[in-house]
């Protein structure tokens, strides 16, 4: 019932926009009306679709990767403290520049194929998940970790029953910041060139004047983090139980 | 069975790995997403005249900046650039870029404005606003303009927009430097009226955009590129005489274009691939000497010898022979 509730709003929704639009006789090119954001979706499905997936793929291999090098440095950096505060540091200094500024160094250097991207989606996702992972690991307490040294003298141990299930909320967390951002940073990185993708269609439908298009790939982008977001919520409903 | 089978398979194997054999890959990087100014290209790839030339032909369209830096480290084996661009990497220090083949033969940019904004001709510049995006070159190109109408630097406003004339909803820009044969072509299309100022009947025309590449890439590949130049001369000779088909082949690897505008800037813009003696590719020395000096008075370079940046040697052997 919700649902349909749900549904039904947003037609209202479109039909009184371009119920207006049409009224107000609002330019295309500056403003679309829905019933031609929605044609474009029709006429461009196959294109949109493979540039698409070819998105998605460099998202989900960086993310995947990001999650992974996250968490490993933040161990290295637990087990090797000398070298902690230099690799934060490095760490937040890498956050501070904008991925635009980055963007075009790392295509020029690396070309334009899927490498560059899948750097720059670790690069920026990476950042929540070792900020989390590792404030979490600093809170947990001496008498903890003394008490499990106690009983085992094996570092994996330590991480499998101390570390690890004290500090599973603040990966999860930090895992989520970084689902945000991940496919917007994929976008912008092929903005700035790429052979194919979503931000080459994007920027494609921009310079020809196509602002139908770009309100698709919008719709599209915030579809799919939002979905990704909802499977990590999954994930952490599926681990709180 | 198994021999039978085995038998196909090497013969396949080989019989695909001769026609590929034969090709020779070739790297050309687009200064900007795909437009009618690179339509010859595709309708080479899809004619088949750079297989003819032995050559297998990579497109880069990516939208990226830094075609210049691509082509003179030998990233990509050609690129397409402008004579502005071109001119401005010598001068900074990338010597080894060549342009070898001019794609239109004349400049289609102008100053495009709304019709209410009354600005007809150059004397109209006098205090308007310029909407652009900061770069030194517009300046200069604005001020000549307004030189040319008898009006003082002080009357001129120059500021950075962001946008473009047909999207632009501050009333304050009065008029943006654009092409005709795209930006004119879609405000015709949405029956926007406009006024246009031409650079070339100005006397200021210079070749945007041009195909270059690198000395060294040249010394190493001689034939390559002359074939390359061959079959890229057909590719727009076959676009300038056939602009519908042409502009078809263009949506067939570009699908996700309208196809109207399309059609309607490659008919715009075919006429401007060849130039009055039917030629293709050439280009005059005149319009890099007053470009280059142009450039040179504006101080926005220094120190290029405009013999350095073209060459009509593929050009001129094409017809030649």
């Amino acid at each position: 019932m919700k649902l349909i509730k749900k549904i039904l709003y947003v037609f209202l929704f479109i039909i009184i926009y371009d119920f207006l639009h049409n009224i107000l006789n609002i330019n295309e090119v500056i403003l679309p009306s829905f019933k031609n954001i929605i044609l474009s979706f029709y006429n461009n499905f196959n294109v949109i679709l493979v540039n698409l997936l070819y998105s998605l793929f460099e998202t989900i291999i960086g993310l995947f990767l990001a999650i992974l090098i996250g968490i490993v440095s933040v161990i290295l950096i637990n087990e090797y403290k000398s070298i902690k505060k230099v690799f934060l540091k490095f760490v937040y200094i890498l956050q501070t520049i904008p991925i635009i500024a980055v963007a075009p160094l790392i295509i020029i250097w690396l070309g334009i194929g899927i490498l560059p991207k899948i750097i720059l989606v670790i690069i920026y996702c990476s950042f929540p998940i070792i900020i989390n992972l590792n404030s979490s690991f600093e809170n947990i307490s001496l008498q903890h970790k003394d008490y499990i040294l106690t009983l085992t003298n094996n570092k994996f141990k330590l991480y499998k029953f101390l570390y690890f299930p004290l500090s599973i909320e603040s990966l999860i967390s930090g895992i989520k910041m970084a689902t945000t951002y991940a496919f917007i940073c994929t976008i912008t990185a092929e903005y700035l060139g790429t052979k194919r993708g979503i931000g080459l269609l994007l920027n494609r439908a921009y310079s020809s004047y196509q602002t139908n298009l770009v309100f698709v790939l919008i719709i599209i982008i915030v579809l799919i983090t939002i979905s990704f977001l909802k499977i990590v919520e999954k994930v952490e409903n599926k681990i709180g139980e | 069975m198994k021999k039978i089978l085995f038998l196909v398979v090497i013969s396949l194997i080989t019989f695909t790995g001769c026609t590929n054999k034969d090709l020779t890959k070739v790297t050309l990087m687009l200064d900007y997403t795909p437009n009618t100014n690179h339509t010859g290209i595709y309708v080479a790839d899809e004619l088949g005249y750079f297989e003819d030339e032995g050559i297998d032909l990579e497109i880069i369209d990516t939208g990226a900046n830094g075609v210049e830096q691509a082509v003179s480290t030998g990233t990509v084996d050609f690129g397409i650039s402008y004579q502005e661009n071109l001119t401005m990497s010598n001068d900074k220090g990338l010597k080894n870029l060549k342009s070898i083949y001019a794609i239109l033969n004349e400049n289609t940019s102008g100053l495009i404005s709304s019709k209410d904004k009354n600005i007809v001709k150059p004397s109209d510049l006098k205090g308007k606003t310029y909407c652009g995006w900061g770069s030194d070159v517009e300046s200069a190109i604005v001020k000549y303009v307004a030189e040319v109408g008898n009006v003082e630097d002080k009357d001129i406003k120059i500021v950075n927009g962001g946008t473009d004339f047909l999207r632009s909803t501050d009333d304050n820009c009065d008029y943006f430097w654009e092409f005709k044969g795209w930006s004119g072509v879609e405000a015709n299309l949405e029956n926007k009226e406009f006024n246009w100022i031409s650079l070339k009947d100005l006397g200021l025309d210079w070749y945007t955009p041009v195909i270059i590449t690198s000395d060294e890439f040249i010394k190493d590949n001689k034939e390559l590129v002359q074939s390359f130049i061959n079959a890229t001369i057909k590719g727009y000779t076959y676009a300038a005489n056939n602009p519908k088909d042409a502009a078809d082949i263009f949506l067939k690897y570009n699908k996700s274009y309208d196809k109207d505008f399309i059609e309607a800037s490659q008919k715009y813009l075919s006429r401007y691939y060849l130039n009055d003696s039917s030629m293709a590719g050439y280009q005059k020395e005149n319009m890099y000497k007053d470009f280059t000096k142009f450039l040179k008075d504006n101080k926005i370079i220094k120190d290029v010898d405009y013999k350095d940046l073209y060459t009509n040697e593929f050009i001129d052997n094409y017809y030649q022979s």
